[in-house]
């Protein structure tokens, strides 16, 4: 394939090859970055920080990639925002005013009490997923099958049977 | 929310079990790695590949927000501007080519043309060393005073050429 050619050239040290993937890359590259941070400067110095993982250590990160197991569009864009996320964390540690936390996260838990400890396979991964996006993202059916690869009958079936698991459960855990 | 998958039993089913894992010992699924999570995205995996990463994803949204960027980003990239394209492209120095330097054309010797050579050097070589013997030896009768009547010079001897083959050395060359 020509994209594997491509990076094989560039892998090779072909500064032309490296060239063209700037280039044709870059804009995919901004729009993951853009997708977390908004300010111009920011993006900017973002957008370089990833470029510069993907080819430090005789391009260490780049060689990683393996094109039989998923896009490589896919994979920056991942690499591009966990990049974006890292130095999110390392420049602005996570701070908020005292009035934006709700209460009952500065409640004093209980110690007295012992904390309800969920069977680890209560409900399967892909029934976790299913009943966060539903409810926690506040995703609607369509979109997450969209995201999952699935059909959305497959869904409501997946979110039904988690239900079930879950009502199952503390119904008996409260008597 | 959407539609008739969410009623309120379901939701406080939910907010019930979102308590309860939070109560937890916190210990969650490691974190996939970005080729791991671009296949995922792109529906590739096997169900028992995929639960790995969907339990990951359940509890951490930050995964998630990855996976539905990976879709959105596909979907309507951005320019980039040139000064991030000329910065990223500084990031491989033009001397990062790979130069093949070419050996100097040497030329090929055949065995043959080696003979000759040392031959034509032994006979320079021979030559010389006769020359100097004549010369020497002359020198040395007229030191000597050796009659020079009866003989002739050795240099004479071989350096007089013959007028004939067969003739007497005295005679007219015949016209």
């Amino acid at each position: 394939m020509a994209d594997d050619n491509e990076l094989a050239a560039l892998l090779a040290g072909d500064r032309r090859a490296w060239d063209r993937f700037v280039r044709r890359y870059a804009g995919l590259i901004v729009s993951a970055v853009r997708s977390l941070v908004r300010e111009g400067t920011e993006v900017e110095d973002i957008v370089q920080e990833v470029f510069t993982r993907l080819c430090k250590d005789d391009f260490r990160l780049l060689r990683s990639y393996d094109p039989a197991r998923a896009g490589l569009t896919t994979w920056l864009t991942i690499v591009a925002r966990s990049t974006a996320r890292d130095l999110q964390r390392r420049y602005r540690p996570p701070m908020s005013a005292i009035e934006d936390v709700p209460e009952t996260a500065l409640a004093v838990t209980d110690s007295h009490a012992e904390p309800l400890k969920l069977p680890a396979d209560l409900l399967s991964p892909r029934q976790q997923l299913v009943v966060t996006l539903l409810y926690e993202r506040e995703m609607d059916v369509a979109e997450i099958a969209r995201l999952l690869g699935v059909d959305p009958q497959t869904v409501r079936s997946t979110h039904h049977k988690a239900m079930l698991k879950l009502r199952s459960y503390f119904a008996t855990e409260n008597r | 929310m959407s539609g008739s998958e969410t009623r309120p039993e379901f939701a406080a089913l939910w907010r019930q079990w979102q308590g309860a894992r939070h109560g937890g010992d916190g210990a969650g699924p490691r974190a996939p790695e970005p080729l791991l999570l671009a296949a995922y995205a792109e529906h590739r995996l096997s169900e028992a590949s995929a639960a790995g990463v969907e339990a990951w994803l359940a509890e951490n949204s930050e995964g998630i927000e990855d996976l539905i960027a990976a879709h959105a980003v596909l979907d309507q990239p951005e320019a980039a501007s040139a000064q991030v394209i000329e910065r990223a492209l500084s990031l491989v120095p033009a001397s990062g080519i790979n130069v093949v330097p070419f050996e100097r054309p040497r030329p090929r010797v055949t065995g043959l043309r080696l003979a000759l050579a040392w031959s034509g050097m032994a006979a320079s070589i021979a030559a010389t060393g006769l020359v100097g013997f004549v010369l020497g030896s002359d020198a040395y009768s007229s030191f000597t005073g050796t009659d020079q009547d009866s003989q002739i010079s050795l240099s004479q001897q071989l350096f007089t050429p013959p007028t004939s083959i067969l003739g007497d050395p005295g005679e007219e060359p015949n016209t």
